[in-house]
């Protein structure tokens, strides 16, 4: 699937001065990658990628799934594409607290009207939840709620998946299964955009950006260079 | 005390319906030394009432959900038969403006429908219940 | 996992709110239903009791007091005797104006056997009667023998069956409609049993409460208007021809109890209206302060996939679940209070009252069910209109 942002800027009222933030950005992550995006809070990365998974309308600017630009058609129309096609892993605890683990996972299945216990049960498998199935998130730690949350993102086979600082707060180990994971599903032939100022990340990133102010920069170079550069410093 | 929650409504109401019997919902009192008719509704009452109260502490006691669930479906057939007893099994006075008619036998309708909606979902929980655990 | 489940299962972890919202319904439900229903008895049994008396005019021997003790026979079904003399009977008769007049003589007995109450016996006269007869549900071969009765229908004893009055066996013969007056109670005979059973307490040494017999005394004349004459005039003449006696317009006298079920419907308005509109406040705040609180549930919801609409509808389907199960809790409940203690309730207000029939009542149920899921849906929509509406990537970021 060819994504592709053209032009994207967001405004905000801050007192009394209008901001852009994103600042006219076009962007386009290439399906099979894994593309990292970093830079300082407040730089405009979430509302980027908010705009690109189609949950904040952007001020100016269009975003293109193949030839449909997502904001033209009906909020029903594009909630059932997100559903499909998106996979989205909200920074923070995002488990719905009614739920239990397992439920949780296979919400989003059940939205798109599939029964897809079996695969559910292959992902909890994967991110180590397989004895909590039947918890609910209130027994949880934060590691295990992010594993929640990214099995969760990917319960549909997404063809574009979103990560908004998927290791943040997280130890080493459960930061690289998650990236591990993140990364299996680009092989498989996903996008894999990555919002994160987690330096480990860069090193899963096929392509690199930065944001600063508004502004995404391209670093030019690719993510082993990029990891050599780290390596010799 | 989840478990059984069922039993001590059961239990309250059995005991409502003993105590309120002869108290605040009675029959009317005698009458120049005579008793009428309605006395001896109100005393199947009391003690219908009685037994169902003692079955309702069994219930609590014992363990066994089967058990529990088979007493549920006897206070159920208790209260049921609590129901028809004013009137219909035992007569009450003449007038309806009498209070036999106007508090007792209402009350007593009121407290065994109640005891006997409890009880039914107490035996189909039960039942339910003991036939997941087999 | 079913989506249709979700509803439910949030219902479910929140118990406590999920409690206060359905006892809530409940009690709206159950003040709404409660209240139409006295109202509507309330005007079956005023209907029914105009229609019960049949005449236009009642005579009655002069004196505030036996114009009380008249409505109270009427309406709480208190016993009552007072009498005048039987030549008033023909004097009337002799006024223009008049279709139809029938005496009845009141007797009270101190006790039947098995019962404390006094009942109220009534000698009629059966060739002139229209003011019982037309009441009789079971019919009767045409004339009462000795020691024959009909009894109301708020009496147990059925006809076949006999009651000891005064020692006496007297056989019910017909049993009358119900009506919710006073009359339900009473027991309907000829003269001449009444004379009879006068007889038998003074055998006895039981205590009759009038020593006159129906032969020289009568208690009232109820009269039917001729047709095309003034009711009115019709009273005035017999109050101004006729000495010892007042002629009571029946319609007055209903529309004193009238007026009063006016004030008491309109209480029972206004209480059911203040219940509604306080239960629809604390519906309404309850929902958007929990809209408050559910904002981030929401924005992953979105997140999802899930589309407004089906937001929206989950708010909705929750809402309908409390509002529903409280509606039909609290009709039911009422039910079971109301239509039982009818007759204590009529006692201790002395009002006429008259359950409507199933029908009306289940309608009446079901509406007040309709009304209360539509309260609180509405009171929901405004949350679901919020929760549909979030900025979802703000609040993720804010992650609050």
């Amino acid at each position: 699937m060819r994504i592709s942002a053209e032009d994207i800027s967001v405004s905000y009222n801050k007192k009394d001065r209008i901001i852009k933030v994103p600042d006219k950005v076009s962007f386009e992550p290439v399906s099979g990658e894994v593309t990292v995006i970093n830079g300082r809070s407040g730089s405009g990365k979430t509302t980027l990628i908010n705009v690109l998974a189609g949950i904040l309308l952007p001020t100016e600017g269009r975003v293109c799934y193949d030839e449909t630009d997502i904001y033209q058609i009906s909020d029903e129309k594009l909630s059932a594409f997100r559903c499909e096609n998106i996979g989205y892993i909200p920074q923070g605890a995002s488990a719905l607290a009614n739920l239990t683990v397992m439920q949780n996972i296979l919400l989003p299945s059940a939205l798109a009207g599939k029964d897809n216990v079996k695969f559910a049960e292959e992902l909890l498998e994967m991110v180590g939840l397989e004895k909590l199935k039947n918890a609910y998130p209130d027994e949880l730690s934060g590691g295990e709620l992010r594993r929640l949350a990214a099995a969760r993102a990917l319960i549909n086979s997404p063809s574009v998946i979103f990560a908004d600082e998927p290791t943040n707060d997280l130890d080493d180990e459960n930061a690289s299964l998650i990236l591990e994971l993140l990364k299996a599903q680009a092989e498989k032939g996903a996008a894999v955009i990555i919002v994160t100022h987690d330096i480990k990340a860069q090193a899963y990133a096929d392509t690199l950006y930065r944001m600063d102010g508004g502004k995404l920069q391209s670093y030019g170079i690719s993510a082993k260079e990029k990891e050599d550069i780290y390596d010799t410093a | 005390m989840k478990k059984n929650i069922l039993g001590i409504a059961e239990f309250l109401f059995a005991a409502v319906l003993t105590i309120g019997s002869f108290t605040v919902f009675k029959a009317c009192g005698e009458h120049e030394g005579k008793f009428m008719a309605c006395h001896w509704a109100q005393n199947a009452v009391t003690l219908i009432g009685a037994v169902t109260a003692i079955l309702a502490l069994v219930r609590i006691v014992f363990k066994n959900t089967g058990i529990k669930a088979g007493i549920a479906i006897g206070i159920s057939l208790l209260s049921a038969a609590v129901i028809i007893i004013p009137g219909h099994v035992i007569s009450l006075c003449m007038m309806e403006t009498m209070r036999c008619h106007s508090i007792f036998r209402p009350a007593v309708t009121v407290i065994g429908a109640l005891l006997v909606i409890i009880a039914v979902i107490d035996a189909a929980a039960g039942i339910i219940k003991s036939g997941k655990e087999s | 996992m079913r989506l249709r489940a979700l509803p439910l299962n949030d219902l479910r972890r929140k118990p406590i709110r999920t409690a206060a919202l359905t006892v809530i319904a409940l009690v709206l439900s159950a003040a709404v239903f409660g209240g139409e229903i006295l109202i509507k008895s309330l005007q079956k049994g005023l209907a029914s009791l105009e229609e019960r008396l049949g005449a236009d005019i009642i005579v009655l021997p002069e004196g505030a007091e036996n114009k009380v003790d008249l409505e109270n026979i009427l309406l709480q079904g208190t016993p009552g005797y007072f009498y005048m003399d039987k030549s008033v009977a023909d004097e009337i008769a002799a006024i223009d104006g008049i279709s139809q007049l029938s005496t009845q003589y009141f007797l009270v007995s101190a006790n039947a056997e098995c019962c404390t109450a006094q009942v109220q016996i009534i000698g009629f006269d059966e060739h002139s009667d229209f003011t019982v007869k037309p009441w009789l549900k079971e019919v009767y071969d045409g004339s009462l023998k000795d020691n024959e009765i009909i009894v109301g229908a708020g009496l147990s004893t059925s006809v076949g069956h006999t009651l000891s009055l005064y020692g006496v066996e007297c056989k019910a013969v017909g049993k009358l409609e119900r009506t919710g007056t006073g009359l339900d109670t009473a027991v309907y005979t000829t003269n001449d049993t009444v004379k009879r059973l006068i007889q038998a307490s003074a055998d006895r040494g039981i205590a009759v409460l009038s020593k006159q017999s129906p032969e020289d005394v009568i208690s009232s004349v109820y009269i039917k208007a001729a047709e095309g004459a003034d009711i009115d005039e019709l009273a005035i003449s017999i109050n101004t021809q006729i000495d010892g006696v007042q002629a009571v317009r029946t319609k007055t006298m209903m529309t004193e109890t009238a007026d009063k079920l006016n004030v008491i419907s309109k209480s029972i308005t206004v209480l059911t209206a203040v219940v509604w509109g306080l239960a629809a406040v604390i519906m309404l705040s309850a929902y958007y302060l929990t809209a408050n609180e559910r904002k981030k549930e929401f924005a992953v919801l979105r997140t999802i996939g899930f589309s407004r609409k089906q937001l929206s509808r989950l708010v909705l389907t929750e809402s309908l679940i409390t509002a529903g199960t409280g509606g039909i809790t609290g009709v039911g409940l009422t039910v079971l209070v109301i239509v039982p203690f009818l007759k204590a309730i009529e006692q201790k207000t002395a009002l006429p009252l008259l359950m409507p029939s199933h029908i009306t009542v289940s309608l009446y149920g079901a509406a007040v069910i309709l009304i209360v899921l539509l309260t609180g849906s509405a009171s929901a929509a405004l949350s679901a209109y919020k929760l549909s509406h979030i900025d979802t990537g703000k609040i993720l970021r804010e992650g609050c």
